[in-house]
């Protein structure tokens, strides 16, 4: 059951649940609380009750059945404050959404006004220390938007200092990369330049030194060889020393044998001359 | 807040991190890569150190020349030149008894860089064309 008005410690927050409405034209004073879709209260009461329990959160009772979701569905919704009084709302579908119509009292047992058929109400029965407070208390209007204010000022803040640290951020990695960046060509500018240097010096050294004086030890030798054969023999024209060498022969068949030895390929013409072909590697 | 800053500013982070890596990644492949050039540059300029001295090219001409002509065989030098090579040379024609040109620049090629281009021997006689390297002082 609801006490209404007196403070209550719930979940570890000291809250006073006051009487509310979801359908206007509940109170005399009554006032629309921001921040809501459709809650009013009397605004004497909610004042009152403030100063009655100073520093205290101050609920209403269908703004934490709305919280709840405790309207599941269309029908009369009676929600007591003691066991003969209390407040009953009338919820229908509208467009798909269940929205509050009626209300009216319950006074000493009995609904005053309306249409109610006692039998349909549904009671609801707010264990209130099992349920989720809402996150905003009853708030008058000014109230809501210096809160409104408070929230996007600490929004904006929060803004200037994500973008602040962001900016940062990416300032220190562009720095840190221009920083890499400077220090790696440095680097590969120092190495450049030594590997030019070197590479001058090296063609400048290559031009000094061989590896080896050229040799053509053997293919002179094979040369020469036929020559001693047949003191008469000729290249066959001007033989270059990239390739094999060609010589001419006048050799009488019996020096055949010792002429194939120095060469690789032989040919004997009906003219009697050998054509020898010497291999230079 | 600080929950919601965190998660917001932690992507960036991890993405400025992740680009840093990769960034300093490719910086020391750069210098790698330089340094594995330097190297084997630095290679190649020992070997060559080792290598043989070619000496000036006009002594080695000289002593090609002279020798030949001691020999009984002539010289001719040929301006234009047959060698197409990176060193300096001197190029000439040979021209002698075919033993004793062959035997000439076969024994020279052992005591001065001499490269033989060809050969044409006819009569007896052999004329080879030769370049004898060396340094341009």
């Amino acid at each position: 059951m609801l006490s209404l008005g007196s403070a209550q410690i719930i979940k570890r927050k000291s809250i006073v649940v006051i009487e509310d409405s979801l359908v206007e034209g509940a109170f005399v004073d009554e006032v629309e609380i921001q921040g809501e879709d459709g809650l009013w209260v009397g605004a004497a009461n909610l004042n009152q009750t403030r100063k009655d329990n100073s520093g205290v959160a101050v609920y209403g009772a269908w703004q934490i059945v709305k919280h709840n979701n405790l309207i599941k569905s269309p029908g009369w919704y009676l929600l007591k404050y003691d066991d003969e009084n209390g407040r009953a709302v009338e919820i229908r579908e509208i467009s798909g959404s269940l929205l509050a119509v009626n209300s009216c009292e319950f006074k000493d047992g009995k609904f005053e006004g309306g249409s109610v058929k006692q039998e349909l109400v549904i009671t609801l029965d707010l264990e209130i220390e099992k349920l989720k407070l809402p996150k905003t208390q009853l708030l008058f209007a000014e109230e809501y938007y210096k809160t409104l204010d408070a929230k996007e000022r600490a929004r904006m803040r929060f803004q200037a200092v994500y973008y602040f640290v962001l900016l940062s951020g990416f300032a220190g990695w562009y720095f840190y990369s221009e920083l890499n960046s400077k220090k790696a060509d440095e680097n590969l500018v120092q190495l450049n330049s030594t590997i030019n240097q070197i590479s001058s010096d090296r063609d400048e050294l290559r031009l000094s030194k061989i590896k080896e004086y050229p040799k053509d030890t053997a293919i002179l030798n094979r040369i020469l060889n036929v020559i001693y054969i047949d003191p008469n023999a000729k290249t066959n024209g001007e033989q270059e020393f990239s390739g094999d060498i060609e010589m001419l022969v006048d050799g009488s068949i019996s020096d055949e044998n010792r002429v194939i030895k120095s060469g690789v390929s032989f040919i004997r013409y009906p003219t009697g001359e050998f054509k020898v072909r010497l291999k230079n590697d | 807040m600080t929950k919601k800053f965190v998660i917001a500013v932690l992507p960036f982070v991890l993405l400025g991190y992740l680009v840093m890596e990769e960034f300093n990644s490719v910086t020391i492949k750069k210098v790698s890569v330089k340094a594995d050039e330097l190297s084997m540059l630095s290679s190649e300029v020992e070997s060559i150190e080792n290598s043989i001295e070619l000496g000036p090219k006009i002594d080695n001409w000289m002593t090609f020349k002279n020798f030949a002509e001691a020999n009984g065989a002539t010289v001719e030098w040929v301006k234009d030149g047959f060698y197409d090579g990176e060193y300096d040379y001197y190029s000439g024609i040979i021209t002698g008894n075919s033993k004793y040109a062959i035997a000439i620049v076969g024994e020279l090629q052992s005591e001065i860089p001499i490269i033989l281009h060809s050969i044409n021997i006819l009569g007896k006689t052999a004329q080879i064309k030769v370049s004898v390297l060396g340094v341009d002082q």
